[in-house]
C-alpha cells in the first residue's frame, strides 16, 4: 500500500461515523449500513487514484459512500432510500460540518439509560445486543409485534429525548 | 413528554411511513432544526449499540466475580454511574494501553502524528500505527493472543465497533496466534482486499499488491473480499482475497502419499480422455488444464474435429484451482464469472448429442443454477429449479418442453459426473456413471444464435451463476451409451 493509500484510510477511519450516519439515512439498516462502511474504507484504500488529493477529502468519500449504499439498495433488493436527492445534499453538507461532543453525549446516553426500568432496559437489549427481530422479541415477552414494535420505537424516541434535554440542561454541548 | 419530531425520526427509520407520510418527512428534513435532531438520533443510535454491548460485556464479567455486600446509596450510584460512563468514553475514543510489545525489535510507531522508536515492554494503545523495521515485531495482548509483524510490514491496532481486537495490516505479513475470543467480537484482521474474522486459531496473512493471501494453520478463520465473497478457511488451508474472485478454501498441504495416488489415477484419465479428443464426433471438449493466469484467458477447445473452427471460451473472472487432482486444472465458478463462447452454428445440434461435465457444488443459492448453456432455448445441464438435483433440457423435442429432471442429489460438495444424452429416442440423465432419469422423446432440439455459457446463460439477465468448480467438459454429436457413461465414470472419479 502506497503513502497515498495509507493516509487515505487513516481519513476514512476517522470519519467512519459520518460516513456510516450518511449510509444509514439511505439504507436505515442498521448491520447492513456497518458492510457498506466497510466496503467503502476498502474501496477508497483500494483505489487511492480515483481522489484528487486538490480537493477535499470527506465530500468525495460521502460520494463514494452513496455510490456504495445505493450499490447495496440493489443487491439486497431493498426499497430504495425514501430521502429525496436534495434533503439527502443537505444531510451530506451538515454531516461534513457537523462537530460534535462525543463525551458528552455519551454520559448523557448513559444517565438516561439508568432511567430506563429494568424490564425496558432488557427489551432493548434484545434489540440492540441478541440482534432480534420486533417479531422475536414479541414471542418472548408475550405482546403483540405491533405492541412492541410500538414501544422500542417510543423507548428510543424518549431516549432522544433525554439526551438532548440533558446536553442542553447540563451544559455539556452547545447549541 | 416525549418531542414528536423523535418520535416521527424513530417511525421513519423503522420504515413505518406511509407515502404522505414521507413526503411529510421529507418537508421536515428540509428544516435545519429538524435536520439536527434527526442527525442526533441516528448518531447517537450507533452510541447506543455500542453502549449496550459494553454493557453486556461488564454484565458478564460481573457474574463471573464472587458476589460482595455492597450498600448501594444514591450517591454510590452516581459515582458508578459516572465511572462507568467515563470508562466507556475512554473505550469508546481514547487511546487507552491494550497489547504489549514482547520482543526486541527495531520497530516504531507513529502516534498522534509522532514517529517513537519502541522496544520490549512497550505499550500500544489503540489507533497506533506500527513499522516493523527490518525485523519481526511481537506484541500479546492481555489475553494471550499474540501477533508478530513481519519485517517490513506497516499495521493499524484499535477496536472493532463490537469492542473486538482489530489490527488494519497496511503492508506486508503478520502470523497470529488467537486466543478464544467471544462471539459476537471476533478479531478482525483487515487488508486493503480482505477482512478477516478469527474466533480462536493461528494464521498468517499478507497483504500484496492486488490481492491479500491467509494461511492457517490451526482452527477456523471467516475470510472475505471487499465485494462481499466470502469462505471459511480452516487448519491447513489457504485461501485469496481479491476485488474481482470469489474467496475460496483450498487445501495448502498434499501428503506425499496422496501425491503418489493422485498421480496414479491422473495419467490413468489423461490416456483415457484421449478418446474424446479424438472422437470425430465430440464437437468440443475442454479439459481446463492450459489457462495462464497471466495472459489473456482463454479455454480451448481440444476435439480434433473442430480445432480449426473458433470455439474457444473468454474466461471472465473466474478462478483457477486444482480440479479432481491436485495437479489437474479447474475452474471456479461464482456470481463473479463464467466462460463466454462466440455463437458459432456447430453447437447448434439437432440430437443426437452428449453434454458431460464433471463438477462440484459449493452453493446452490439461487433457482436453474447451469453448468452449461446455449441460452435458454435449446439444450443445456442445470440445476433443477430451486432443488438439490440437475436438469438435462434439450428444448424442440416432443413431448414439449424438453426438460428430464433428475433425483440424485448433487450438493454435498463433492465431484459428480453429470451426462445428459439423447438419441432420437430417449433422453437419459446419469449422475456418477449411473442411469438417474430417463423418458421417451423425439424431435429436433431448436436452433438458435444465443452463445454457449460454461457455469452461466447468456439469455437470462440474472445469469443463473454457478457457484462450484468444473473441471472438465464436452459435447458431442452421438449419444453416449450407458457403458460408455459407466467407464468414463469409473476411470475419472476423484
Amino acid at each position: 500500500m502506497d503513502k497515498k493509500a495509507e493516509k487515505l484510510l487513516s481519513d476514512v477511519i476517522l470519519y467512519k461515523d459520518k460516513i456510516w450516519a450518511l449510509v444509514y439515512s439511505i439504507l436505515k439498516d442498521y448491520h447492513l449500513s456497518e458492510d457498506v462502511v466497510q466496503e467503502v474504507c476498502f474501496f477508497i484504500a483500494n483505489t487511492p487514484e480515483k481522489y484528487d488529493e486538490s480537493r477535499p477529502f470527506l465530500p468525495w468519500a460521502m460520494g463514494v459512500a452513496r455510490f456504495k449504499a445505493y450499490e447495496a439498495v440493489r443487491k439486497a433488493e431493498k426499497q430504495a432510500a425514501s430521502l429525496e436527492d436534495d434533503v439527502l445534499e443537505k444531510l451530506q453538507n451538515d454531516l461534513i460540518e457537523l462537530e460534535r461532543d462525543e463525551d458528552a453525549r455519551i454520559l448523557a446516553l448513559q444517565n438516561c439509560l439508568n432511567e430506563v426500568s429494568t424490564e425496558n432496559r432488557q427489551i432493548m437489549m434484545m434489540k440492540y445486543v441478541e440482534k432480534l427481530s420486533a417479531q422475536r422479541i414479541a414471542d418472548k415477552i408475550n405482546r403483540t409485534p405491533v405492541a412492541t414494535f410500538s414501544l422500542l420505537q417510543r423507548l428510543r424516541a424518549s431516549i432522544a429525548s433525554c439526551i438532548n434535554k440533558k446536553v442542553k440542561i447540563e451544559g455539556l454541548e452547545h447549541d | 413528554m416525549i418531542d414528536k419530531d423523535l418520535e416521527f425520526i424513530s417511525q421513519a427509520l423503522d420504515h413505518q411511513l406511509s407515502d404522505e407520510q414521507l413526503k411529510e418527512f421529507n418537508e421536515k428534513m428540509r428544516d435545519d432544526a429538524f435536520r439536527k435532531k434527526y442527525l442526533n438520533f441516528i448518531m447517537d443510535e450507533r452510541l447506543l449499540a455500542k453502549t449496550f454491548e459494553i454493557r453486556n460485556l461488564q454484565e458478564q464479567a460481573e457474574e463471573t466475580k464472587p458476589k460482595e455486600p455492597v450498600e448501594k446509596n444514591r450517591l454510590v450510584s452516581f459515582i458508578g454511574s459516572l465511572a462507568a460512563a467515563i470508562a466507556l468514553s475512554f473505550i469508546l475514543l481514547s487511546n487507552s494501553y491494550f497489547a504489549k510489545v514482547t520482543s526486541d525489535s527495531s520497530a516504531s510507531i507513529i502516534r498522534k502524528g509522532k514517529e517513537i522508536s519502541i522496544s520490549k515492554s512497550f505499550e500500544l494503545q489503540t489507533g497506533d500505527k506500527i513499522l516493523s523495521g527490518d525485523k519481526p515485531l511481537s506484541f500479546t495482548y492481555p489475553d494471550k493472543t499474540s501477533i508478530e509483524l513481519q519485517p517490513n510490514s506497516t499495521a493499524l491496532v484499535s477496536y472493532t465497533d463490537a469492542g473486538g481486537k482489530k489490527i488494519n495490516l497496511l503492508t506486508g505479513d503478520l502470523t497470529a496466534d488467537v486466543k478464544k475470543q467471544t462471539k459476537g467480537k471476533e478479531m478482525q484482521i483487515i487488508t486493503k482486499d480482505s477482512k478477516a474474522l478469527v474466533l480462536g486459531t493461528k494464521f498468517t496473512i499478507s497483504s500484496e499488491q492486488v490481492k491479500s493471501n491467509l494461511q492457517v494453520h490451526k482452527g477456523k478463520v471467516q475470510f472475505f473480499n471487499t465485494t462481499g465473497s466470502k469462505d471459511y478457511v480452516v487448519g491447513g488451508e489457504f485461501a485469496m482475497a481479491k476485488s474481482d474472485a470469489p474467496v475460496i478454501s483450498q487445501e495448502s498441504f498434499i501428503s506425499d502419499k496422496r501425491k503418489q495416488q493422485d498421480a496414479v489415477r491422473y495419467n490413468k484419465w489423461l490416456s483415457y480422455s484421449k478418446k474424446f479428443i479424438n472422437d470425430p464426433d465430440t464437437v468440443a471438449y475442454y479439459d481446463f488444464e492450459d489457462i495462464n493466469e497471466n495472459q489473456v484467458k482463454t479455454l480451448h477447445n481440444k476435439a480434433l474435429a473442430t480445432q480449426d473452427l473458433p470455439l474457444n471460451g473468454d474466461i471472465i473472472s473466474t478462478l483457477s484451482i486444482s480440479g479432481r487432482w491436485h495437479q489437474k486444472g479447474s475452474l471456479y465458478f461464482s456470481e463473479y464469472g463464467y466462460v463466454d463462447f462466440l455463437s458459432h452454428e456447430v453447437y447448434n445440434i439437432p440430437g443426437p448429442i452428449t453434454v458431460f461435465a464433471w463438477m462440484k457444488v459449493k452453493k446452490f443459492d439461487r433457482p436453474w443454477q447451469t453448468i452449461i448453456s446455449k441460452g435458454d432455448g435449446t439444450w443445456r445441464l442445470a440445476r433443477k429449479k430451486h432443488l438439490n438435483s440437475m436438469e438435462f433440457c434439450c428444448n424442440g423435442l416432443t413431448p414439449a418442453p424438453g426438460h428430464l429432471f433428475g433425483k440424485q442429489e448433487v450438493n454435498d460438495a463433492k465431484w459428480h459426473l453429470l451426462v445428459g444424452t439423447y438419441d432420437g429416442k430417449k433422453m437419459k440423465l446419469y449422475v456418477d456413471g449411473k442411469l438417474d432419469v430417463e423418458r421417451e422423446a423425439y424431435g429436433n432440439i431448436r436452433q438458435d444464435n444465443y452463445p454457449v455459457n460454461i457455469g452461466a446463460n447468456s439469455q437470462h439477465k440474472s445469469r443463473r451463476d454457478f457457484e462450484g468448480w468444473i473441471d472438465e467438459l464436452g459435447i458431442m454429436r452421438r449419444a453416449l451409451s450407458a457403458d460408455e457413461v459407466r467407464e468414463m465414470y469409473e476411470i475419472g472419479k476423484p
